[in-house]
């Protein structure tokens, strides 16, 4: 336990009620569901997927994309994006000013990147995104287990 | 609702569908954004990219998206939308819609309401022609229930619940409601039939059908309240949102009459050879006024503005206070200091970035609140000073003695200890580092720099940050010789040594100009920026560089047609599309026709106001955030932002008119800047000091009537004049100002 940040907690709690800590703990706790997908990280033919449920903070279009595993940052042309409803996955060297990534309010987003070979156990993976409009480069880092591929259905 | 029954003529009016015209609706707690197309969409474009922002919002939350309502059989409904839309009328308060579809004329009404935030919407439906004795009505509401202080992030799952007369929806603490009169008789989630009760998972649009029995002869109405925002706000709420459907009868009188007491309260500008330039200011007064904010009880400000800065952020509203004093709203300003200091931090509170003694940069019902800029303290010393001068009552500083002392001590704390300069940036550092000792998952920005351009990097001493601390020293001085205290002397001699850094240090001869920023290590940050142009406006630097500067930046690499550019398009990083990095902001824009002002430069402060006022005009009463810095067109930019009008409003109070109230020493004084071709103008109804100064302007001679409770000193260029209480007098009179 750190205390430190018990300590935090409870200097907001006595000067503004703990109904405020308790409001901001919530939003906390939303922004960790709610952009990350729980346990979405697994395992795909030629390397590994994960799922954002949102945008990690900022929305609208993105001129850069840049994924990196365990540190390490990976080949754009392996790295794809693909928002739902939307037609294809968006190959990340292929961003551009012109051609930019757009990720709306809310809407899930499959990222997937070709790793060999397939790992396996945790791993920490660091998306970093830079919008059309506010240069400052926005990253959301995780790390997780990678799940097994889904069994495929009969 | 008739033309006759309006406050003014309508905002927006037409019998086609205007997609591309935002339109805002909003009352103390809640507000509904659409366009002007008879739909209930935005699509906006938002950081580069068209994203649908249509729907209801309050407490801080959108509560829903597009609210789509449609009308027909069952089985056969149409769309309320373009193809059926007849004609559109919006004022601040409401908008009405009229729509014809297969033998029926139906009127939309959408209210801002008071009792429950949220908004009110009345279906009227009458008969054209033949058709069957049912009419269905079918309306979706999007769930979206996103706190809007989080961008880009909405939930996927919601617990969905009837109760009583309502329909509710809940995620993640925050809540929605709906009820309706009649009550509907069947509701769908996603497409599927839902009888009621409890339901969770994932949803994304609760659908109500109404089988609504309309006469041949006469009509039929069905009447909404959607509303909501913090869950407990709702669940604490009992049938709150059933009496407000119950007081539908009188939501169009109240909403009307409430704007319509407002704007008979506020003073009249009238500028006969400027006529752009009133109607500028009317509409920016109305845009101004539609931020005001009462999210929940005991909080108190004005959203920085729609679509997605719907919260309460006090560097905004540090810009905003001022023009709400001068519109009149004295207790508006009071209300929102007393919220500002409630929130003030009282030690370090490193998981909110705060420090003590800083004021919250923003904050939202709950409450949750945040801290961790540079300048947003900064300007709260000059606003309580305002109210001093404004009001003429001392006495109305007594809360915030020792509230001013922690700023001054906070801000004492953030001067650099060689060079003495005020120093911005890196004040959310502590805050990362805690929140990522928080979650299983990590977020960030990279924006290292808290000042008003918080997307660019200008550390360590940004000019105009040390214009703040400059004025924040004077005000404090200024309070502090008032109301008597001891150390009236130290502050001033602060002040003159902040006054100094600003005058002597930021020089760049080469450019005529002030350099953007200093770092630590004394390299000065070589940008040209509209920022140093606060420094003239301010009056710290001497007339002849600050003339210099002044007309520097009307040149074509920071000025523009459209507005200023936030950096020189000749700097390497200059980019027409980045945020702070070369877009136009109207801001800016405010600053260089108050700089104009102060160097005596009139048609060039008459030039940037009438800019402005054009912008505000052509946007129907709305006044985007922000410019390509190529092209006069909005990108990235919310519809309607305090910063846009307000800086506005102010500028023609103090820089066209030249007025500076001192009403605790019984004085105003009014150096006016108009231009030599200008015959006349007047500004009526100014509210100061517990009464009302009216001015008329005529060829250099300004007569001045005063109804107020005491005499008033009233002070031009050329002498005084006393005005005693219910008496009028005259200015010496002054040569007209020749062209500048």
């Amino acid at each position: 336990m750190d205390l430190g940040l018990l300590k935090a907690g409870f200097d907001i709690g006595r000067e503004f009620g703990w109904h405020s800590l308790e409001e901001m703990a919530r939003i906390a706790l939303y922004v960790e569901r709610e952009i990350y997908e729980s346990g979405s990280l697994r395992s795909v033919p030629g390397g590994i997927a994960f799922t954002l449920r949102s945008p990690p903070l900022r929305m609208g279009a993105f001129q850069r994309a840049q994924l990196l595993w365990d540190g390490q940052a990976l080949d754009g042309a392996g790295c794809t994006a693909h928002p739902e409803d939307s037609g294809t996955p968006v190959r990340f060297d292929q961003l551009s000013r012109d051609a930019p990534l757009v990720l709306p309010v809310g809407r899930r987003v499959e990222f997937a990147a070709r790793i060999a070979p397939a790992p396996v156990g945790r791993h920490t993976i660091r998306l970093e995104l830079q919008s059309l409009a506010i240069p400052p480069t926005v990253w959301m880092q995780v790390s997780d287990e990678v799940r097994p591929p889904a069994p495929e259905s009969s | 609702m008739t033309p006759d029954s309006a406050p003014e003529p309508p905002l927006v009016a037409t019998t086609r569908p205007r997609p591309e015209q935002p339109l805002l609706v909003a009352g103390p707690g809640g507000a509904a954004i659409l366009s002007a197309d008879g739909s209930f969409c935005l699509p906006w474009d938002t950081r580069g990219a068209p994203l649908e922002w249509g729907g209801v919002y309050a407490q801080g939350v959108r509560l829903c998206g597009p609210w789509s309502v449609a009308v027909g059989s069952a089985g056969a409904v149409t769309p309320l939308g373009p193809a059926t839309l007849r004609s559109l009328r919006h004022w601040r308060w409401g908008v009405e819609t009229v729509h014809e579809l297969a033998g029926l004329r139906i009127v939309d009404e959408l209210f801002a309401i008071t009792g429950v935030p949220g908004v009110g919407r009345q279906l009227t439906v009458a008969r054209t022609g033949p058709g069957p004795d049912e009419v269905r009505v079918e309306c979706e509401v999007p769930l979206a229930l996103a706190p809007v202080l989080i961008e880009g992030v909405q939930p996927h799952d919601f617990e969905l619940r009837t109760r009583d007369t309502s329909v509710r929806a809940a995620a993640h603490g925050s809540a929605l409601c709906v009820e309706s009169e009649p009550l509907p008789s069947l509701l769908a989630v996603d497409g599927s039939p839902w009888i009621g009760g409890r339901r969770a998972g994932p949803a994304q649009a609760v659908r109500f059908a109404y089988d609504l029995a309309v006469p041949a002869e006469g009509a039929s109405t069905l009447a909404w309240v959607l509303w909501g925002g913090l869950e407990s706000t709702v669940e604490g709420s009992g049938r709150a949102g059933r009496a407000a459907l119950d007081s539908r009868e009188a939501w169009r009188g109240s909403a009307s009459a409430l704007w319509q007491a407002w704007a008979a309260s506020i003073p009249c500008l009238e500028t006969p050879d400027d006529p752009v330039l009133s109607s500028g200011y009317r509409l920016a007064a109305g845009a101004l006024r539609a931020l005001y904010s009462d999210p929940e009880p005991g909080m108190h400000g004005l959203v920085a503005g729609y679509p997605w800065y719907s919260a309460l952020w006090f560097r905004d509203i540090g810009w905003m206070l001022p023009a709400v004093l001068w519109l009149g709203d004295v207790d508006r300003v009071v209300a929102t200091l007393g919220t500002a200091f409630r929130f003030q931090a009282p030690r370090t509170l490193a998981l909110l970035g705060g420090t003590a003694g800083e004021l919250p940069m923003q904050l939202s019902p709950g409450p949750i609140f945040l801290y961790g800029t540079s300048d947003t303290t900064l300007y709260y010393p000059g606003i309580v000073r305002r109210l001093v001068r404004h009001t003429g009552d001392p006495s109305i500083a007594d809360p915030y003695p020792g509230g001013l002392a922690s700023i001054l001590d906070w801000a004492t704390g953030k001067l650099d200890a060689t060079s003495g300069l005020f120093t911005n940036g890196g004040e959310v550092e502590v805050m990362k580092q805690k929140a990522d000792e928080l979650g299983r998952v990590q977020y960030g920005i990279d924006a290292f720099d808290t000042t008003i351009w918080d997307s660019a990097d200008r550390r360590d001493h940004a000019v105009d940050i040390q214009v703040l601390w400059w004025e924040c020293l004077d005000a404090l001085a200024d309070l502090e010789r008032i109301r008597g205290g001891s150390r009236t002397a130290e502050l001033e001699g602060r002040a003159a040594t902040a006054r100094r850094a600003v005058a002597d240090r930021y020089r760049w001869p080469e450019q005529r100009y002030l350099v953007d920023s200093i770092l630590r290590s004394g390299i000065r940050r070589e940008q040209v920026r509209p920022n140093a142009l606060r420094a003239v406006a301010a009056g710290l630097l001497d007339d002849a560089t600050a003339r210099a500067v002044s007309e520097r930046a009307d040149e074509g690499d920071l000025s523009t047609a459209w507005g200023l550019r936030t950096l020189s398009s000749a700097d390497p990083s200059y980019d027409p599309l980045a945020y702070h990095e070369g877009q136009v902001w109207p801001i800016a824009t405010a600053w260089a026709a108050a700089a104009a002002f102060r160097t005596g430069r009139v048609d060039a402060g008459v030039h940037y106001l009438d800019l402005l006022a054009g912008q505000i005009v052509h946007e129907n009463g709305y006044a985007n955030e922000c410019y390509r810095g190529d092209a006069p067109t909005a990108f990235d930019s919310c519809f309607l932002l305090g910063f846009s009008v307000a800086p506005f409003l102010t500028t023609v109070f103090e820089g066209l008119w030249g007025l500076t109230p001192r009403l605790h020493g019984r004085t105003v004084e009014c150096r006016p800047n108009f231009p030599a071709a200008w015959r006349s103008a007047a500004l009526l109804g100014l509210k100061l000091g517990g009464g009302t100064l009216d001015l008329r302007w005529t060829e250099g001679e300004i007569r001045a009537r005063w109804d107020g409770p005491w005499p008033l000193t009233f002070t031009g260029d050329h002498g005084s004049v006393e005005l005693a209480p219910g008496g009028s007098g005259t200015l010496p009179r002054s040569a007209p100002t020749p062209p500048s």
